[in-house]
């Protein structure tokens, strides 16, 4: 039944995602719109990877040059998206009724765009590879690891993570204009996208997965730092009740 | 306001899965963008901004993916089977690597094999030696597996006893380095007794081979053409391919244990149970789609007479001499195989014949009394396909054409017109001698006959010996038996053996060239080295049929004096020697390049024509054509005038043929001669009326496939706990983010310092 290995590894790699979606996004109209909006940027950059991708015809085979670029474009469509969001959050000031308003203030904004922006990430990541987990084969004919297809769903759900994180922390250095934050999200972008490359090999498979799960885990404190939390709030919501 | 949240939530969820969706639909086809059928809610009358946002959005999004999507569709690299994640599951054989069995129909049966419909799946296991294979047989006990089966254990009794043992879902054969060629038919024992002369009622009840136990005609064939197997069976024909599956499977299965390397063969077929079944199913099925399920095999007869046919004289009795021979030949697996070289001697040295009585003048033709038809026939292999509807057509008066009062027609054609039927059967192991064969049982007046006409052979065959078959035996699998049912008519079949098949290697792949005619060659042989090798069968060939030439001319009435030709009718032995070659080993030789149609675009290929009679299209096939325009260049008559070839004529009593000659001319040649094809399908398929004709006539269809229907592929095959392993991890991966996000989202205003979310 390799339809188990398919429906597992569904499950690693949107499980987090559709929790949060059924929990924080699902009941709020302006929050679903922005999602979208978040995903579509995320194409647009995706489209201009393609474009570039088809356009230097060399390099095809070079799956290093394309990843590259196709990290800069996301930046760089991140960059647009805050554009974008920055103009809207005055515009919807007026139109927006206090509900409306509050569903979206402050980090909101930029975790549920980011939200979207990962997910469509994370979407486009992982069908690919998990449409050849129907069987009746596993991953190894040519040496690479048997855990493949778990693998790439736990990275795949890692970067859904790691974008809303990011862009809850990369939204709030723009706004403050704070250069450090933002190199270092786009630094870190880099590297963990670029440790993926190692994938295919047979025994560095779980050298990406280790270094984006660490990555997510300080990239979380940080962005739960930034969005008005601390240890404090963190021990009192257990304690609390 | 709740309309419009109702609303969003509804296209959003529909967003997300339609992504999915046409994600998968551009895995499969672009051509989904050609009808603009995305459900896009377009009708759905939006008061508030929001959702005018919304749809701005969504629509752009939609159209984002399709660029996408097309773009890397267009790059046949995201999506496709070629991607590099399906690289590092599966490695493809390439489908000219492998030969393949397919499903053929008759009336009663079906033969051949087939896989499921997403193909059949089992862990490779390799035997090569019988000691391996019975351990397997005996405890083999995997759920599926695929046998790699070494070539010399590929015979019936092994393959049944594999079918018996219900686990095995597919056979590879291969061939090791060392490979001794055993000699092994895969065609039946007693061949062609089906619907043979001794068949019905208590008419030669004696010859009647399988039922008497008399001698066996081909003792070495085990019959595994005509088995039904429920799995595929491919031939690996590529070595690297064989040591592919070899090494994974040392690698992976020995000592047993996950993960196992397997293989997924594919080759489903649509036809089954029987042609009668087959038909009637594909016929209901036409009335509402071009859809069928199976295709009746057949081909096309080349006929030839040596006189000019004209209409104005109707034909006499005993009045033509048939001189005939098989063209095709069939065998297990037929994409790739040309077997049969041995039976191909037969129409070869029938060409040779052609070829030195048409030399004669355009008097000494019409001096004989008797006229002479070269006949080649189709679908012989088929239960006889070919003379079969020869009969059917002479009894109808459709032989040579189809009546027509319209036109012009040359006078209809029966059995009764014919006074002797020679047959050219296996003539490749002539060096020791030719056997000339006949129906024991016919009338004396007919045996008298025959024996003179063997006489008149014997006294011109210097060289080659010609012998009467011995006594006890009867006639040989032949066209002629087909014949002889409808009447009583004088004929020999000359062949190289006497009461059993010489040819050791009877329709296997190994009856080639290379392997019957004993040539040693490999591909570093010259084409200068190979007519060298060529040589002494082409004189033996072009000895007998000059004989044969000499005797047919002696027969048909030609003088006998000083100065008639009879002297100077010789077979030209290169003449022999390019026919050899051209059809048995590589066809694009200048021989067939001037016999083909003038301009014509098709390129000759350089691997000799596999002669599998396939499925019927009207027009004659490779093979055939070929030896149509050969035949009719032999024996037709050269014209200067060109602007008659190419007008079309309503005369059907002789046909125009411009050839490309030696391409010296640029008009080419012109032959005017009465060649005619006739079908080679079995009529009861044509007219619709199988039920009532099983019984009497073999009725052969093949089933169809589509072109994505053979696949081979080799992978890891992972054990099931370790499956499950994956979804119960998924499963609580689900479990604990649900579990955390909630509580997160309970205690997010303490966490967050915020009021409420």
């Amino acid at each position: 039944m390799p339809l188990m290995v398919f429906f597992g590894c569904m499950f690693v790699a949107f499980g987090p995602s559709l929790a949060l979606f059924v929990f924080t996004v699902m009941k709020f109209p302006l929050r679903i719109i922005l999602l979208v909006v978040g995903a579509f940027f995320w194409l647009l950059s995706l489209l201009f990877s393609a474009l570039l991708w088809l356009a230097v015809v060399p390099l095809r085979e070079e799956l290093a040059f394309s990843l590259v670029f196709s990290v800069i474009f996301q930046e760089l469509m991140r960059f647009a998206l805050f554009k974008l969001m920055n103009k809207a959050e005055t515009g919807l000031e007026d139109a927006l009724s206090e509900e409306e308003r509050r569903s979206i203030a402050s980090h909101k904004l930029s975790y549920v765009s980011g939200f979207g922006f990962g997910l469509m990430s994370g979407l486009f990541s992982v069908i690919n590879v998990l449409s050849n987990s129907i069987g009746p084969g596993n991953v190894g004919i040519t040496g690479a690891s048997p855990n493949f297809f778990l693998v790439s769903s736990f990275l795949a759900s890692s970067f859904i993570l790691l974008n809303t994180f990011w862009n809850v922390i990369i939204f709030n250095a723009y706004k403050k204009r704070k250069l450090a934050p933002i190199a270092i999200v786009i630094l870190m972008h880099m590297l963990v996208s670029c440790l993926t490359l190692l994938n295919t090999l047979p025994h560095s498979i779980y050298v990406s997965l280790i270094v984006s799960y660490v990555s997510l885990i300080v990239v979380m404190g940080w962005a739960f730092k930034i969005a008005g939390g601390s240890l404090g709030n963190l021990k009192a919501s257990f304690v609390c009740k | 306001m709740t309309y419009c949240k109702l609303m969003l939530k509804h296209t959003c969820n529909w967003k997300v899965s339609e992504n999915v969706k046409l994600y998968r639909i551009v895995d499969y086809t672009i051509d989904y963008y050609g009808y603009g059928a995305l459900p896009l809610p377009f009708e759905i009358n939006c008061l508030n901004s929001c959702h005018r946002f919304m749809h701005i959005i969504m629509m752009s999004d939609l159209v984002l993916l399709m660029v996408i999507t097309y773009l890397t569709s267009l790059s046949g690299k995201c999506f496709s089977q070629s991607s590099k994640v399906y690289s590092l599951v599966y490695q493809d054989f390439a489908e000219d690597t492998y030969d393949k069995c397919v499903r053929l129909l008759n009336g009663t049966h079906e033969i051949g094999c087939q896989s499921s419909t997403e193909g059949n799946t089992g862990i490779l296991v390799h035997l090569n030696e019988t000691a391996v294979l019975n351990k397997f047989l005996e405890s083999g006990t995997r759920k599926h597996y695929v046998v790699l089966l070494e070539s010399s254990l590929f015979e019936r009794n092994i393959m049944l006893r594999l079918k018996a043992k219900e686990n095995v879902q597919g056979v590879i054969v291969y061939e090791a380095d060392n490979f001794y060629q055993r000699a092994w038919s895969p065609d039946l024992s007693c061949t062609s007794d089906r619907f043979g002369l001794y068949s019905n009622g208590s008419y030669g009840r004696e010859y009647q081979e399988c039922n008497n136990g008399a001698k066996l005609w081909n003792p070495l064939g085990d019959g595994i053409t005509e088995e039904s197997f429920p799995f595929p069976v491919f031939y690996m024909r590529s070595s690297s391919g064989r040591d592919r599956l070899i090494n994974c499977y040392k690698d992976y299965n020995v000592p047993e244990a996950y993960p196992l390397c397997s293989v997924q063969m594919k080759s489903h077929m649509f036809g089954a149970v029987d042609s009668v079944t087959c038909t009637r199913r594909s016929n209901l099925q036409n009335s509402f789609t071009s859809v069928g399920y199976c295709d009746p095999l057949g081909g096309m007869n080349v006929v030839t007479s040596l006189q000019k046919m004209t209409s104005d004289v109707s034909s006499k009795k005993d009045s033509i001499i048939l001189v005939s021979a098989a063209l095709d030949s069939r065998s297990f697996m037929s994409s790739f195989t040309a077997p049969g070289a041995d039976m191909a001697t037969g129409f070869i040295t029938l060409l040779g014949v052609a070829n030195a009585l048409g030399q004669l003048t355009k008097t000494q033709k019409l001096e004989l009394s008797k006229n002479i038809m070269f006949i080649l026939f189709d679908g012989e292999a088929f239960d006889h396909m070919g003379s079969t509807r020869m009969m059917y057509d002479m009894k109808n008066g459709d032989f040579p054409v189809n009546r027509d009062s319209e036109k012009t027609q040359p006078p209809p054609v029966n059995l009764t017109h014919v006074s002797h039927i020679f047959e050219l059967g296996q003539l490749g192991y002539i060096r020791d001698g030719v056997w000339a064969h006949y129906n024991p049982i016919s009338s004396k007046a007919v045996l008298n006959s025959v024996y003179d006409a063997i006489n008149v052979l014997q006294n011109l065959s210097a060289s080659v010996p010609v012998q009467n078959q011995s006594t006890g035996i009867g006639l040989v699998p032949s066209s002629l038996q087909t014949i002889l049912q409808h009447r009583d008519v004088p004929g020999v079949v000359l062949t190289d053996y006497d009461d059993q098949f010489t040819n050791r290697q009877y329709f296997s792949r190994f009856d080639t060239l290379k392997n019957i005619l004993s040539l040693r060659y490999n591909q570093n042989t010259t084409d200068e080295q190979i007519m060298d090798l060529l040589q002494p069968i082409a004189q033996n060939l072009s000895n007998i049929a000059t004989a044969i030439a000499k005797m047919l001319y002696l027969i048909a009435g030609g003088s006998h004096t000083s100065t008639s030709p009879l002297d100077n009718i010789t077979v030209d032995q290169n003449m022999m020697n390019d026919l050899l070659y051209c059809f048995l080993y590589n066809p694009n030789c200048d021989l067939f390049n001037e016999h083909l149609p003038l301009n014509s675009k098709a390129n000759l290929s350089s691997i000799s024509y596999r002669r599998y009679t396939s499925v019927y299209t009207g027009e004659v096939s490779d093979y055939a054509g070929i030896s149509m325009n050969i035949l009719a260049s032999f024996t037709g008559e050269k014209l200067q005038n060109f602007t008659e070839c190419l007008s079309k004529s309503d005369d059907q009593t002789v046909r125009y043929f411009n050839m490309n000659g030696n391409r010296s001319v640029a008009e080419g040649v012109c032959i005017l001669s009465s060649t005619f094809a006739t079908k080679a399908l079995a009529f009861p398929l044509e007219t619709k009326k199988l039920q009532e004709n099983i019984a009497m006539y073999g009725v052969w269809t093949e089933s169809r496939w589509t072109k994505t229907t053979f696949r081979l592929r080799l992978f890891l095959l992972q054990d099931e706990l370790s499956q499950g392993m994956v979804l119960l991890a998924g499963l609580l991966v689900m479990l604990t983010s649900f579990a955390t996000v909630y509580v997160l989202n309970e205690k997010a205003a303490i966490l967050f310092n915020t009021g409420i979310v």
